[in-house]
């Protein structure tokens, strides 16, 4: 598998009826890595997810999963956790998820050792013998964590991962999935949190009315999209100089919008002459959520 | 293989933890035998009484009754007439004084002229209708036993001259149609596999509705294949489904040879065991006929609401039987008798209808059993297609179009 993608969609369509959810979307995803599938509601996130996983089929394109064609035969190396949880609601916590991962391939006795051992880890073991009705709604979204990862997959696609969490059990997922990533396992994640993104993802592909509107490294994105701005840390109040077209000031922090034609070494030039103390001075990259909504609002500007 | 194994056992697990399967299996064969037992309590002969003094109602009857025989025909009471059951009177005027003073709660009037007229009557204190039923029965016997100048053994063979033994050369032999139990022990019959193989069959859309309506589906839409995911529940649910068949049909089957000694139920009308052994076959194949249709409609379509509107549809066929139950009891090897047994969508009722109500020819019965094999084979084949997972998680509006789509996987 090493250097070929675990997932590679090739100009993928998808529609129902007259919908079209899927415009020609194409992307990949290599071993080890995390990437992101960003978008608003109804953007045809899920489309896509159920596109890879062959619940659907593409009307165009091609999709390439774990090395072929996706058949039944992948579907144990897989792990999947869809938006809308679902488990067996009036069976015990424990038999479920080892059912489940039962299914998935695994002996019941590794099952077990390893749904017990994720149990412990999201202090859910004292729980298992409940119903999964019983649980909280925090606790039937950690219990569904394990159903995803509690048969070892290569491949996991996850949904909204972070809904209904708090933030220690945040934590400890993110760093369940920085683990996953470094034991080479592919990852997809959808989210509508972008910071979330910024801190787990390498790479993503941001869709909007089934189209892909921006795809590809996330620093590389950001830099594309950063404006001629500096943001400057200073107790002292700036003045008004040359080559600067806005000024913006939050605690303490002034980010400078610069005209095309200005740049930061001017700025900096200029600062020190005016003899103010400067205690930070970096190259202003918008975050996610500003690329997110500039381009959905303005998609025609990407 | 392994999967649906798997997914089987835990279906069987899940419907046999559930309460309402549990109720609905267990419960009515048991309330059922609750009230036989009940029935057959009540009607127990009390110590000491004979066969031909045993009537319903006796246990509770308390107060005895007297007779004034102004004929002079009864000379000696039956050793086996439990005692103080009936009291002799000298005239009217003492047995009527004993009824108003409680001490019996009627009597019989036998006058001269009994032996031309043939003529008794009962006076008592009220009217109870309940005590119309058996009135009569003792000094019925009273009066046959004297009749035959205390002869017991001659008494006992009038009271019932033979036990028939039935032997079947003419397979067109049906019960006897004098009698109400004619109607009601096939319509009962026919009922009860009704309900069996539809609420079996709808085990399986309840089960796919449920799953869908929980997100389970999706889940195990990428865990196991449809195929699989169908296969277990379909023979997990059939097999809950022969369970309540056993349950249901092995308890009526007990009560049913249980009513022949206590109510009296007569011979004909209780079931030979083959009936119940082509119950079980009539059933198998008719639940997959029939889980097939509706695990369609259930996989097919989006939620509960529009799977109930299909579902009436579907199981139409099974109603058909149903309207014309008193024309193939009167004639139960008619055309439409047997063309309904025949028509395997209709076959697994009026088949067992026919059975309860006379001797089906064998070849019959083959050929329905193969029609049956042929109809399930070739719906199950027909409807695989709609199994799949796009279908089972979106929903499909029901349409001949969306139908003809499906299954060719243009969908």
């Amino acid at each position: 598998m090493d250097g070929m993608p675990v997932v590679d969609v090739q100009w993928v369509s998808k529609s129902f009826g007259a919908v079209q959810a899927v415009k020609n979307v194409s992307f990949n995803l290599m071993g080890g890595e995390i990437f992101g599938l960003l978008g608003p509601n109804g953007a045809g996130k899920t489309t896509i997810i159920r596109l890879v996983l062959d619940i659907f089929k593409p009307d165009d394109g091609k999709i390439a999963v774990l090395g072929g064609q996706m058949d039944e035969s992948k579907l144990a190396r897989i792990g999947y956790m869809p938006e809308e949880r679902g488990l067996y609601q009036d069976v015990q916590l424990e038999k479920c998820l080892v059912y489940l991962a039962v299914l998935k391939g695994m002996s019941k006795p590794e099952a077990s050792a390893r749904v017990l051992d994720y149990l412990d880890r999201f202090d859910l073991y004292e729980f298992r013998k409940k119903q999964v009705k019983q649980l909280s709604k925090g606790m039937q979204q950690k219990a569904q964590i394990i159903a995803t990862l509690a048969h070892e997959p290569e491949l996991v696609i996850v949904d909204e991962p972070f809904s209904g969490l708090d933030p220690v059990n945040t934590r400890m997922v993110k760093d369940i999935l920085r683990d996953l990533r470094d034991q080479g396992v592919a990852i997809i994640m959808s989210t509508h949190q972008m910071h979330q993104v910024e801190e787990l993802c390498d790479r993503i592909l941001l869709i909007d009315q089934g189209q892909a509107l921006l795809h590809g490294e996330i620093n590389i994105i950001r830099r594309q999209y950063a404006r001629n701005a500096v943001l400057v840390g200073t107790p002292e109040s700036i003045p008004i100089m040359d080559g600067i077209v806005n000024v913006e000031s939050h605690n303490s922090t002034y980010r400078l919008v610069l005209t095309p034609d200005t740049s930061p070494k001017t700025i900096l030039n200029q600062l020190v002459a005016e003899n103010i103390l400067i205690e930070r001075f970096e190259i202003a990259v918008p975050t996610l959520d500003e690329i997110f909504i500039e381009v959905i609002q303005e998609p025609g500007d990407s | 293989m392994k999967n649906t194994w798997l997914v089987l056992r835990q279906e069987v697990i899940n419907t046999l933890t559930r309460r309402s399967f549990l109720l609905t299996a267990f419960g009515i064969p048991l309330i059922s035998i609750i009230i036989f037992g009940a029935m057959s309590l009540f009607n127990r002969p009390g110590p000491g009484a004979l066969p031909g003094f045993t009537t319903p109602g006796e246990s509770e009857q308390k107060i005895p009754e007297g007779y004034v025989d102004q004929s002079g025909l009864i000379e000696i009471l039956p050793e086996n007439l439990p005692a103080d059951t009936l009291r002799a009177y000298q005239d009217e005027p003492a047995a009527k004084n004993a009824v108003l003073s409680g001490e019996i709660s009627g009597y019989y009037m036998i006058p001269e002229d009994y032996l031309e007229r043939g003529q008794l009557v009962y006076v008592s204190s009220d009217f109870n209708p309940m005590d119309a039923f058996d009135r009569g029965s003792i000094i019925d016997r009273v009066l046959q036993f004297n009749l035959l100048e205390g002869d017991a053994s001659l008494a006992a063979l009038v009271n019932s001259p033979f036990a028939l033994q039935v032997m079947v050369l003419n397979p067109s032999t049906r019960l006897n149609q004098d009698t109400p139990l004619a109607f009601f022990i096939p319509y009962g019959v026919m009922l009860l596999y009704y309900m069996l193989i539809l609420m079996s069959a709808g085990f399986l859309v309840s089960s796919l509705n449920k799953e869908r309506e929980s997100r389970v589906l999706e889940i195990m839409l990428v865990t196991v294949t449809p195929q699989e995911l169908l296969a277990g529940k379909f023979i997990a649910l059939g097999l809950m489904g022969l369970l309540v068949n056993i349950l249901w049909v092995g308890s009526a089957y007990g009560l049913m040879v249980l009513g022949g000694t206590t109510i009296r139920l007569p011979e004909e009308f209780q079931l030979a065991p083959y009936v119940l052994i082509w119950g079980g076959i009539f059933f198998i194949l008719g639940y997959a006929v029939y889980a097939s249709l509706l695990g369609a409609v259930g996989a097919m379509l989006p939620n509960l609401r529009e799977t109930s509107q299909a579902t009436v549809v579907v199981i139409m066929p099974m109603i058909i039987p149903l309207m014309f139950i008193t024309v193939m009891i009167a004639q139960p090897n008619g055309v439409l008798a047997v063309a309904l047994s025949l028509f395997p969508l209709t076959s697994p009722v009026t088949m067992m209808l026919r059975l309860t109500v006379t001797n089906v020819p064998g070849w019959q019965l083959l050929l329905s059993v193969i029609f049956l094999l042929l109809a399930a084979f070739l719906i199950l084949r027909a409807v695989a297609g709609l199994f799949r997972a796009q279908t089972m998680l979106t929903g499909q509006p029901l349409s001949i179009r969306n139908i003809y789509r499906l299954i060719l996987g243009k969908v």
